[in-house]
């Protein structure tokens, strides 16, 4: 038996801390359970990023997300990159370190896209031996999320939830349960996504991540780009009934509305970590009969937001 | 090679070739998209590898866009989605972060400048190669405030004050040092470009400048990028002492430049309260000892 979340706190309701929302927060430091940074955008910056950064790790609970550990490429592992991101929880002092089941590039280039592993053995054993290493480097379990995908491959002899299950068995490290990216993927991949939270090992989710997506009438797009659509919110009471209390952040990188509206659609989040299940009949999913509809918004001119662009404020 | 036989350092430098250049042969013979990737109820294998290609360069041409959103705003959005297109394939990322995207981006603009024709961006320039001096003078200023403004800074260091430098000796001064404040870039453009860039992102759509030597000093304070516009004797100066010259030679330097020396000598001393104020300086060194916004060290 595991201590659940890793033994790691239960931190409540979080946010995402995004450049738009910096001179808001900075204003009022608002009433909010944590943070989730994205460590990249953070890493290198001595301007007023790191700054903003430095108050708010005073003030709240912080906890660095990557986009570009790259933990499933066949590329050798960044060590510049691991030092950086090293010394910047040192400085930050986050309650844990995540990032992606994914590749983000190979031959030293970086797609900065969350890129799908094939599931099988070989790719296993890689993760897993890889995802020791950067353990024992940063002296801490690394907390590792189930990406939203849109391929799959014939080689694959997993399913995804079976992959990320042996990963954490094999190296105790933590999982991030990213709801909305379980619902995309089972869409795109026709898989039942209540299977997927039933498989996965509840003791070791640490965090979960709710997002808004693009639906594009064939597939659906992790866009983080508006609010959490009910589907996702009925998976997110089963994965709590599941776990019992998890931290949970809502992300939202593109479309940002302001801070308080991007709090309120988090806060919804409430009414599932208190409800009290015992008792409760088990959630089940009833608007995924028909998620794909030919309304669905364009491709076009949406895509996965991995990593937010910091732009410089000039006077 | 068939897809049967891929491990998976080959699956993803196959699907890495696909996704950066999807015009470049794979160098994993006839392997095709179908024999790698699965369908699924509503799109095909390519269908759903294009999500990812899509994605690829939409995202980080978007990241360009914000980076040069003056330049995207003048050559259009269209004209400057090719060009990015074109620095991705010849410049794709090697970081781990975004922000280094764009670094290459002036000096690519620079080496197309004669691939493109401003002319047919924007009918009022004079000349291809003027036109392009325009554009690559403003992909560099953008790029410069990008790397000042999350780069080093002073923020929180003691500065140099007007006051400091009333209190050294004047005997000292010949042979004073000066240490530039960490983001303070002095630049020099071909059109006064920083002017453009501040107009159009006050909302208005400026003509393009003529042509004019622009000298800048570009600073960070309170952590907004901020750029002075400075004469050239006073860029001449300020290059010289942030190389490490000592100020007697480099005001040596300047004077042998400059026509009318006696208002260059009168002007000196309000140069250089105004260059504190603005914390250009870090530190002034003066024989052996250090003065900082401290005092003597």
């Amino acid at each position: 038996m595991t201590i659940p979340r890793l033994g790691l706190p239960y931190l409540g309701i979080g946010l995402g801390l995004r450049t738009v929302h910096f001179g808001y927060l900075l204003e009022h430091f608002p009433a909010v359970d944590w943070f989730e940074i994205i460590s990249e955008n953070f890493m290198d910056s001595a301007g007023r990023p790191r700054y903003v950064l430095d108050q708010i790790a005073e003030r709240y609970p912080v906890v660095m997300h990557g986009v570009s550990l790259s933990i499933g490429s066949s590329d050798p592992l960044n060590w510049e990159y691991l030092t950086k991101l090293k010394q910047l929880a040192d400085a930050v002092q986050p309650r844990w370190i995540s990032d992606h089941l994914c590749w983000t590039g190979v031959l030293g280039l970086n797609t900065h896209d969350l890129l799908p592993l094939p599931f099988t053995e070989a790719a296993l054993q890689h993760v897993i031996e890889r995802v020791r290493i950067v353990q024992d480097f940063l002296e801490r379990p690394l907390v590792l999320e189930n990406p939203s995908s849109y391929v799959t491959f014939h080689m694959s002899t997993m399913p995804e939830w079976e992959f990320l299950s042996r990963i954490a068995e094999a190296t105790n490290c933590g999982l991030l349960l990213d709801v909305n990216n379980v619902y995309v993927s089972s869409v795109n991949h026709d898989f039942d996504p209540l299977d997927y939270l039933n498989q996965i090992p509840h003791d070791r989710i640490v965090q979960i991540h709710l997002a808004g997506h693009t639906n594009c009438g064939t597939h659906l797009i992790d866009t983080h780009d508006g609010p959490v659509i009910s589907p996702v919110w009925q998976l997110y009471r089963r994965a709590i009934e599941l776990t019992g209390p998890v931290s949970t952040l809502l992300e939202w990188d593109a479309r940002i509305p302001t801070f308080p509206e991007m709090r309120a659609e988090a806060l919804k989040a409430r009414e599932w970590l208190d409800h009290d299940y015992a008792g409760q009949p088990t959630a089940t999913l009833t608007e995924t009969t028909a998620p794909l509809s030919d309304e669905g918004n364009s491709a076009v001119t949406s895509w996965p937001h991995p990593a937010a662009f910091v732009t410089a404020e000039v006077e | 090679m068939n897809a049967s036989s891929f491990d998976l350092p080959t699956l993803q430098k196959w699907m890495q070739s696909l996704l950066m250049d999807a015009d470049m042969a794979p160098a994993t013979g006839d392997v095709s998209i179908d024999d790698v990737i699965t369908a699924s109820r509503r799109q095909t294998s390519r269908e759903r590898f294009d999500v990812y290609a899509n994605a690829y360069q939409s995202r980080l041409v978007e990241c360009l866009r914000e980076e040069f959103a003056t330049l995207c705003q003048f050559l259009e959005q269209d004209v400057f989605d090719g060009l990015a297109v074109a620095y991705l394939q010849a410049h794709p990322s090697q970081s781990y972060t975004l922000a280094n995207l764009g670094a290459e981006f002036p000096r690519f603009m620079q080496q197309a400048a004669g691939a493109f024709e401003p002319e047919s961006v924007d009918g009022e320039m004079e000349s291809a190669a003027s036109g392009s001096q325009f554009l690559i003078d403003l992909a560099a200023l953008e790029r410069l405030y990008a790397e000042v403004f999350d780069g080093p800074g002073i923020e929180g260091l003691p500065l140099i004050t007007p006051e400091d430098l009333k209190s050294i000796d004047p005997a000292a001064w010949p042979q004073a040092r000066f240490e530039a404040a960490p983001c303070l870039r002095l630049v020099e453009f071909d059109y006064p470009v920083h002017e453009f860039v501040t107009a159009c992102r006050h909302g208005t759509e400026p003509s393009i400048p003529e042509p004019r030597q622009t000298w800048l000093a570009v600073t960070r304070r309170k952590y907004i990028v901020r750029r002075v516009p400075l004469t050239e004797p006073q860029y001449r100066l300020l290059s010289l002492l942030s190389q490490g010259v000592v100020l007697g030679d480099a005001l040596d330097a300047v004077a042998t430049e400059v026509t009318d020396l006696q208002s260059f000598a009168q002007d000196i001393q309000s140069w250089f309260q105004d260059w504190t104020a603005s914390g250009f300086f870090q530190r002034i060194v003066v024989t052996g000892t250090h003065q900082d916004g401290l005092g003597v060290v």
